[in-house]
């Protein structure tokens, strides 16, 4: 690591891959939405069906399982983000932050299960 | 059936010029594009209110990770904040994706007309979320010096405010174990020190903007900015940027309920997601040519028009 690495505060390294994280997940998949629509329009098969976050594969044609999954990846980018941020905050040892991390995921945990149980 | 459950070339091209729209006018002026995308899809195409929310949600997380990636590059998203405030956010999105999907959508019609004639009121009032440098400069008092800070405060070890203006690039910074910081303002070319004050107004502002996130499927910026601004003395650059972070993990908590039970139809959201994307990149970079007044008047005014209209679907549903 170089030096002008070494001297990096962590607030801009963890802004940093906060950035990397949220554009790669937004150009992933946006580029399944894409490919998805285009292949799905090309099929001739027009019904817009809906799908389950846990079974994006269960989509009926091969155009809405590029469609799902790519749903999905946008869904979870954000989640991405956010452990991205507690690790660098474990990283750091900031424990207070890492417990209110853990807290925002703890309740993302629980907006799945609440979905998954009805 | 509903005109969204056949989506062929021409509506998928209609959803995104919906996209497109809202996404331009949201970024012009700084607030998500849900507002616009719920109703038009309700409206406009037919949509099951609950169907349109979770493709609302959808468009709010493609806005918040575009728009958020970028400020958090600038370094001047405080994730610290963002967090902290999020714990009450999430948990508000969780009960109002809930809550929407047990009552009647006619009531959640209602609470919508309310919410975006309260909207074009603040929208009216003429406070550019994003605000300018001058207001930055107003609320907080820049430092001229690396000298005025204490030495844990300067950044400690790794440097901290020195570097803002050191580096150049490195624009933004967080105190450890806490909710304070400091960025460079690129405009008067000096750090800019800040700390977060009333937590209790964010966490009370933020629950009820994630209750409205998940019950309307709209980002709720257009309370969490003030919030942190004006109740918590953030930096107006600070709290966009935060809020642009925290719309994308807010509408997740929701959006999880949403997609889990089934309201998720990919083939119609695909094309509002692309287009939102697209119209939020050049809002961002052609909103300089039209002036905010006149961005202004056009949102109230659709937003009042919307309101008007989903008033009269909420007491049309209601047999009244």
């Amino acid at each position: 690591m170089s030096d002008a690495g070494r001297a990096q505060p962590a607030g801009p390294r963890t802004n940093t891959a906060v950035k990397v994280v949220l554009r790669s997940g937004l150009g992933l998949s946006l580029s399944l939405l894409a490919v998805g629509l285009v292949v799905q329009l090309a099929s001739g098969h027009h019904r817009a069906d809906r799908v389950r976050m846990f079974a994006p594969l269960a989509a009926p044609t091969a155009g809405e399982k590029i469609l799902a999954v790519g749903t999905l990846v946008l869904a979870l980018t954000p989640a991405v983000g956010v452990l991205t941020v507690v690790a660098s905050w474990v990283r750091e040892g900031d424990r207070v932050f890492v417990g209110v991390g853990a807290a925002v995921i703890a309740v993302l945990g629980a907006a799945v299960a609440v979905g998954a149980l009805h | 059936m509903g005109l969204h459950e056949q989506v062929g070339l021409g509506i998928a091209a209609g959803l995104a010029a919906l996209g497109i729209f809202a996404g331009w006018l949201g970024a012009a002026i700084g607030i998500g594009g849900g507002v616009i995308v719920v109703p038009a899809l309700v409206l406009g195409s037919g949509f099951d209110t609950e169907v349109a929310v979770a493709t609302s949600l959808i468009a709010v997380v493609a806005t918040s990770a575009a728009a958020g990636s970028a400020y958090a590059g600038a370094g001047q998203t405080n994730l610290r904040l963002a967090l902290a405030l999020e714990i009450a956010t999430t948990v508000g999105g969780l009960v109002g994706g809930v809550v929407a999907v047990l009552i009647a959508p006619t009531a959640i019609d209602a609470v919508f007309a309310v919410v975006m004639l309260l909207t074009a009121a603040l929208v009216l009032r003429g406070r550019d979320e994003h605000g300018s440098a001058e207001e930055a400069d107003k609320s907080e008092p820049a430092l001229s010096s690396q000298a005025s800070l204490p030495a844990a405060e300067a950044g400690g070890p790794a440097g901290g405010v020195a570097q803002l203006v050191a580096t150049g690039k490195r624009v933004g910074w967080e105190e450890r174990g806490s909710l304070g910081g400091a960025y460079l303002d690129q405009a008067t070319g000096s750090p800019v020190r800040y700390r977060a004050v009333r937590l209790w107004i964010g966490w009370s502002v933020s629950l009820l903007a994630g209750m409205l996130s998940g019950l309307l499927g709209v980002g709720g910026g257009f309370l969490k900015v003030p919030a942190m601004h004006l109740g918590m003395k953030v930096p107006i650059k600070v709290s966009a940027a935060t809020s642009n972070f925290m719309i994308g993990v807010t509408a997740i908590a929701s959006l999880f309920v949403y997609f889990a039970r089934g309201y998720v139809l990919p083939l119609a959201a695909a094309p509002v997601a692309l287009g939102i994307a697209l119209g939020a990149y050049a809002g961002a970079r052609s909103s300089q040519r039209v002036s905010a007044a006149t961005l202004r008047r056009i949102l109230a005014a659709v937003l009042v028009l919307v309101a008007v209209q989903m008033g009269l679907k909420a007491v049309g549903g209601l047999g009244v």
